[in-house]
């Protein structure tokens, strides 16, 4: 018998919904009755404490599993990481229990991405559904310490782990050793080879390295970095198992998604959760309380990609679609440029921010991010010509895929998408004539201390 | 020499441009001077002598050659040894 069978699947309510009405609501669920990670007392309740959380669930029985059983079963979920890269989360697993040396677990809670909310709202609310996460991880390759690396400014989810760790002290028996990691600020510092230089010791800058962090990481010891959302998931595979993971979410990127979204819908920063195969245009109706397709969409974090906002509307938040559209679901955050915003002004906004966040190391991203954003505000000023713009396409070709991580890779798609998107937009401004956004005109939220690189 | 290719950590490279002088056919600098490298196996020996050269003569390190099947670049060195090649690499400058 597996431990799958028999008492693992109690007639647990997870359909709890949430004391908002849908569309007011921070804490929405789209596609589905039930939610998971978000499932159990509203938001209005705060963190959830571990009787509660104890009380909510069925006990984590990690003494049931063999390491591999575990891996096995995480494989048969077919979870994808959630920090972006969407990398099969068993195969960082095995590759880190394959290597030499005891592993070490990292929870990866930076979420350096400005508008999105959705980590920080799991660590607020559910800190003991993420840290059974990490114990999961560790049970499956064989760890006795896990790291939440995080960064200690998100007072409220500092505090909320920190004391779901003091509470799982009490009153179990010793094994796996948790300790909080204050994470420097900055956009690149949640990179994986970015997380283990910190822990290395060395500053938190990405670095272009031969081998997977699980495979050789911290102190050359397998490395396994996971994002909060990845790891909050693990924690129910392993009560329910892969196959009540796989009834949501599509064969492709089963189980379901935390999104965040921004800009202009009724509430930014909502995070919801979808269980189903839904489209943008339902998130955005249901959650964001949008009747229309807004102008456009950015998908996947600031440096993620522009979709047309009729084509997004139709557009159903799953992998392979979007990748047809040329998109990324990314972190997950669903950033809304409404009729009434310039989408080449903010644009340039973003990419100004970008460059900015550079960690300065590799040429291309430190000079040539801040020159494509020069040329880009000179468009959107209307000092620019069809020669800059050319002049932008070259220089983005030569930005693009170098440097030790994806940091201008990712700044040049938002702009290639942006020129892709905002093409009557762009020929307004090309041609002199005036655009309807106030100029400088935020719509997306960017960190009040940022400062341009000069 | 079958399947060995040249490769760059970009976050190393400094933009000296020697490497160019070495082995033009496989380097190219962008508009800032900073090298970008053809990643593909190397097929020519004449080509994989002037690629290693071109790892010797860089001056921080940036470059190496790997076996085409490894999957990445150049192994990251600890933090100590890599903030002594940065020193060196800054007085290498300014001498």
């Amino acid at each position: 018998m597996t431990p799958l069978d028999a008492p693992r699947r109690p007639g647990i309510d997870l359909a709890a919904p949430s004391d908002e009405p849908a569309g007011r609501t921070r804490f929405g669920v789209v596609g589905g009755r039930g939610t998971r990670l978000l499932a159990g007392p509203p938001r209005s309740q705060g963190r959830e404490a571990l009787a509660d959380h104890d009380r909510r669930l069925p006990p984590l029985d990690l003494g049931w599993w063999s390491p591999t059983e575990l891996r096995d079963e995480i494989r048969a979920s077919g979870l994808l990481g959630r920090g972006g890269g969407q990398f099969p989360a068993a195969t960082k697993l095995d590759v880190a229990a394959a290597a030499a040396g005891t592993p070490i677990v990292v929870v990866n809670a930076t979420e350096g991405e400005p508008a999105s909310r959705k980590d920080k709202t799991l660590l607020e609310l559910r800190p003991h559904l993420v840290l059974d996460g990490a114990d999961v991880v560790a049970a499956a390759v064989g760890a006795h310490e896990v790291v939440v690396y995080l960064h200690r400014s998100r007072g409220r989810s500092t505090a909320a782990v920190e004391e779901a760790i003091q509470q799982r002290r009490l009153g179990r028996p010793p094994g796996v050793r948790m300790r909080v990691v204050d994470a420097p600020g900055g956009y690149v510092t949640g990179e994986t080879s970015a997380v283990v230089s910190f822990l290395d010791g060395a500053g938190a800058l990405p670095r272009r390295t031969a081998v997977p962090a699980a495979v050789t990481g911290v102190g050359h010891r397998p490395t396994v970095v996971n994002n909060v959302e990845t790891v909050a998931h693990l924690a129910l595979v392993a009560r329910y198992g892969a196959r009540w993971f796989r009834e949501s979410g599509s064969p492709q990127s089963p189980g379901s998604t935390l999104v965040t979204l921004a800009g202009a819908v009724g509430v930014p920063g909502a995070v919801a959760e979808t269980l189903g195969p839904v489209t943008i245009g339902e998130i955005l109706a249901t959650v964001g309380g949008l009747d229309t397709p807004p102008r456009a969409v950015l998908l996947g974090g600031y440096a993620g990609t522009w979709i047309d906002g009729e084509v997004a509307w139709r557009t159903p938040l799953e992998r392979h679609a979007l990748r047809a559209a040329g998109a990324s679901l990314g972190c997950g955050l669903i950033a809304v440029l409404g009729h009434d915003a310039c989408g080449l002004a903010e644009t340039a906004r973003l990419l100004r921010w970008l460059a900015g966040q550079s960690a300065g190391q590799c040429g291309p991203c430190f000079l040539g991010l801040p020159a494509l954003s020069a040329i880009l505000d000179e468009v959107v000023a209307g000092t620019a010509g069809r020669r800059d713009l050319r002049r932008i396409c070259d220089m983005a070709m030569s930005v693009r895929g170098r440097g030790a991580c994806g940091h201008p890779t990712g700044s040049v798609g938002l702009l290639d998408s942006a020129i892709e998107t905002f093409d009557p937009e762009l020929r307004r401004h090309l041609r002199r004539q005036s655009c309807e956004a106030a100029p400088g005109k935020g719509y997306f939220p960017l960190p009040a201390d940022y400062r341009v690189r000069a | 020499m079958a399947g060995m290719r040249l490769v760059i950590d970009g976050s190393r490279c400094d933009g000296h441009g020697i490497c160019l002088l070495v082995c033009p056919e496989l380097v190219s600098l962008d508009e800032w001077g900073y090298a970008s490298v053809d990643e593909q196996p190397i097929t020519e020996k004449t080509i994989l002598a002037r690629a290693r050269r071109a790892v010797t003569a860089c001056p921080v390190g940036a470059l190496a050659i790997l076996p085409a099947t490894a999957p990445a670049p150049p192994v990251r060195r600890a933090a100590s040894s890599a903030r002594l090649a940065d020193q060196w690499a800054a007085t290498a400058r300014v001498s």
